[in-house]
């Protein structure tokens, strides 16, 4: 080896530092990528692509001879001024924000309220926690259909009602008892997990500060408002906007229990998009409805992120 | 534009012309012409066959027809039976130019469906035609005027009543003549225990609408026109049999599944269609009606629903001639009674319909409604949209407290 392949081998080695380091940031940059890889291919492939397929179709004259032809011609808002113009839409927009808002308040307290009465020691406390969840693993279909059953004329609901004297009816045929009969089914599939969340959020909550509290004479409602409430609520606003969200998006359960009628008395937005896709194949509708059920749970999704954010300054 | 495969039969076709025009007289039935068998033409063509009615016997009649059929012409088939959504997988086969050769087609949704985007061949230049067959049956098979599948079978629908119910009421077993009679009669025959009449009123399944179709069409009316004379009067029957109690309120909760009511014995009468004539299970005696009309001395019109067999326009002409001719095998008159008297459909030649009603008497009123029946397919996509308009004016009438008119009225948008 030459002094001047030495001197070309240092002058190489002096910069070779620099090298190194840019080539390090380069290597864990592909690292990073790599390992960010095959979530980025999973949220565009299973979210981002039906997301963006569902607004294409949304903006086309989409039937079934699209999936022969593959040809949808662009409609650009005809479909959204089409169900806009449907009166039946805005009954169904009442009728889902309607479930949505009483289901979760009443989840809201029922859970809670189980949630507390689980956290004391009585016989029982320890596995009767793990039973209730046994709604909630049920899927929807078979909650509806045991409920269509027992919510009939002649089912074991008004029997129980006709033995206490109680009137009774055909809850799911008549157009005034049958949407709060399906809140009621709802809250019922939707409880044990509203439980069980949070049964274990108010583990989180310091025996300490509730001990002291009660020795300075606070009472269970003071205890509640101004301990348990404020520890757990972190728990309970992702709770409220993921069962929003669940919930507007409601179909198995009504399409199973009236199939939005008596009168579309029960008839839901989600509904409406599987009724245009399904039953009238008009696809390009059906997108519509689920677009704009896209725009309601994103409009709950910002009041989330707003009141969060201004949690956190206040904080 | 003709598709490639239209082109390609036109010049392809004079070639076999010959030899299939001869193999297709290969089997009796369908247009009801006999012939010798000829297998020349057919010999190492390989087919499928799509079959979407999975229960037996059924489904292993169809199997032993086409296998049958294919040795006698020399074909090679493979029949198949698609559960589960079979319109879906039709319209995703023909999408990926994959559909089987031949195909059994509903003629409400499947036909039309497939005949408009130009999948399906044109039978009639295969020789097959529509003889002996009704025409309310012959234009099952036909979409814009073109022969695309030869009707097998058809469904129409006719009223089914407990005998014993009538003996226990004293009621005679005389068909209603009127909707006031059929008022009068489920009246007469509901108990503390059991309803007059059980009839499905929820939306989505489908079963509302096909068997409101019959009262609204007995009444004169026209199913394009929902707020017509016929329909109004066919809506004010539901709200009379609600109003007197011989039918539930609850049927607007209860679809296809409201038969139930009529075999556990809740409900005295029913409608329902040709496969209760052949179902064993039924736990007592029973017997069939035709429909009323709104008014006496008219005659009762039903509507039809078809099953047809189709073949994929093919760019392989003598597979394309096979298909064709498998069809006019299967569409023999034998094998249209057995499917009938086994499988529980009305067949589609008029022979046929004759021998089953004497196999099965209760057939009489399904058979004898099949000429000048309806044929809700030729509504188009309009249907899809109707079948709502009239579930929701049932039910806004009968639990919603609206008028007929009004309901019908406020559905349509009208």
């Amino acid at each position: 080896m030459t002094a001047d392949t030495l001197k070309a081998t240092g002058r190489s080695g002096a910069h070779a530092p620099g090298r190194f380091r840019r080539s390090l940031a380069a290597r864990q940059r592909g690292e990073l990528w790599g390992f960010l890889a095959p979530a980025i291919v999973f949220f565009v492939v299973f979210f981002l692509f039906p997301l963006g397929y569902g607004v294409y179709m949304s903006t086309t004259n989409y039937t079934t001879g699209t999936f022969i032809t593959g040809r949808a011609p662009f409609v650009g808002t005809a479909n959204f001024e089409a169900i806009l113009a449907e009166p039946i839409t805005f009954r169904a927009l009442t009728n889902t924000v309607t479930i949505t808002v009483v289901s979760v308040a009443v989840e809201l307290v029922l859970g809670l309220l189980l949630a507390l009465l689980f956290a004391r020691t009585f016989p029982g406390s320890r596995w009767l926690p793990t039973l209730i969840l046994l709604p909630w693993l049920l899927p929807a279909v078979v909650v509806a259909t045991v409920w269509k059953s027992l919510l009939a004329g002649d089912g074991p609901i008004n029997d129980i009602l006709g033995a206490l004297g109680i009137p009774v009816q055909a809850w799911l045929a008549n157009p005034a008892t049958a949407l709060p009969a399906v809140i009621v089914v709802a809250v019922w599939a939707s409880l044990p997990y509203w439980a069980t969340i949070l049964g274990a959020a108010l583990k989180q909550v310091p025996a300490e500060q509730l001990e002291a509290a009660q020795l300075d004479g606070a009472g269970a409602w003071r205890r509640l408002t101004a301990i348990v409430l404020p520890t757990i609520w972190p728990v309970v606003s992702v709770l409220v906007v993921m069962s929003v969200v669940y919930t507007l998006l409601i179909v198995d359960l009504v399409l199973v229990l009236t199939a939005g009628g008596p009168a579309n008395s029960t008839v839901t937005l989600g509904l409406l998009s599987y009724r245009q896709a399904f039953q009238q194949f008009q696809f390009g509708q059906g997108g519509a409805y689920g677009m704009l059920l896209l725009g309601i749970s994103i409009l709950f999704a910002i009041a989330y992120t707003v009141m969060s954010i201004r949690r956190e300054r206040e904080e | 534009m003709a598709s490639t495969s239209q082109r390609l039969r036109r010049v392809a076709l004079p070639a076999v012309g010959l030899t299939a025009a001869l193999a297709l007289t290969a089997c009796s039935g369908g247009g009801g012409q006999a012939a010798p068998a000829q297998t020349d033409g057919f010999d190492g063509v390989s087919l499928t066959v799509w079959n979407s009615i999975d229960f037996e016997p059924y489904q292993g009649l169809q199997k032993k027809y086409f296998e049958d059929c294919a040795s006698q012409l020399g074909i090679t088939v493979d029949v198949q039976t698609q559960s589960g959504d079979y319109t879906t997988k039709l319209l995703q086969a023909a999408g990926a130019k994959a559909l089987p050769d031949v195909a059994l087609l509903s003629t409400d949704t499947q036909l039309p469906q497939l005949a408009s985007q130009g999948v399906l061949a044109d039978l009639s230049q295969y020789s097959i035609s529509t003889d002996g067959l009704a025409d309310s049956v012959a234009g099952l098979g036909t979409y814009q005027d073109t022969l695309y599948g030869l009707p097998v079978q058809v469904e129409d629908y006719a009223i089914f009543y407990n005998k014993a119910a009538f003996a226990a009421a004293g009621v005679p077993e005389t068909a209603p003549k009127t909707f006031d009679d059929l008022v009068k009669l489920a009246g007469s025959l509901t108990t503390a225990d059991q309803k007059g009449i059980v009839l499905p009123g929820i939306g989505g399944d489908g079963s509302t609408p096909v068997y409101f179709l019959p009262f609204l069409l007995s009444a004169g009316g026209d199913p394009a026109d929902p707020t017509g004379a016929g329909a109004v009067a066919a809506v004010d029957l539901y709200k009379n049999l609600v109003a007197n109690g011989s039918l539930s309120s609850e049927f607007v909760n209860w679809g296809w599944e409201s038969i139930d009511q009529w075999t556990s014995q809740k409900a005295a009468l029913t409608v329902s269609g040709p496969w209760n004539l052949v179902d064993t299970s039924i736990p007592f005696e029973w017997g069939t009606f035709p429909f009323p009309t709104a008014k006496s001395g008219e005659s009762p019109k039903v509507n039809l629903l078809g099953y047809v067999y189709g073949a994929a326009a093919n760019a392989d002409a003598q597979k394309e001639a096979a298909a064709a001719a498998l069809i006019k095998c299967r569409a023999s008159e034998e094998n249209q009674i057995n499917t009938a008297v086994q499988g529980g459909y009305i067949p589609a030649l008029q022979s046929a319909q004759a021998a089953f009603v004497e196999k099965v008497p209760a057939a009489a009123p399904f058979v004898d409604a099949v000429d000048g029946a309806y044929n809700s397919a030729q509504l188009g996509t309009e249907w899809n949209t109707l079948q709502q308009q009239y579930v929701d004016a049932i039910q806004a009438a009968t639990v919603g407290g609206q008028t007929a008119q009004a309901a019908l009225e406020q559905a349509s948008g009208k």
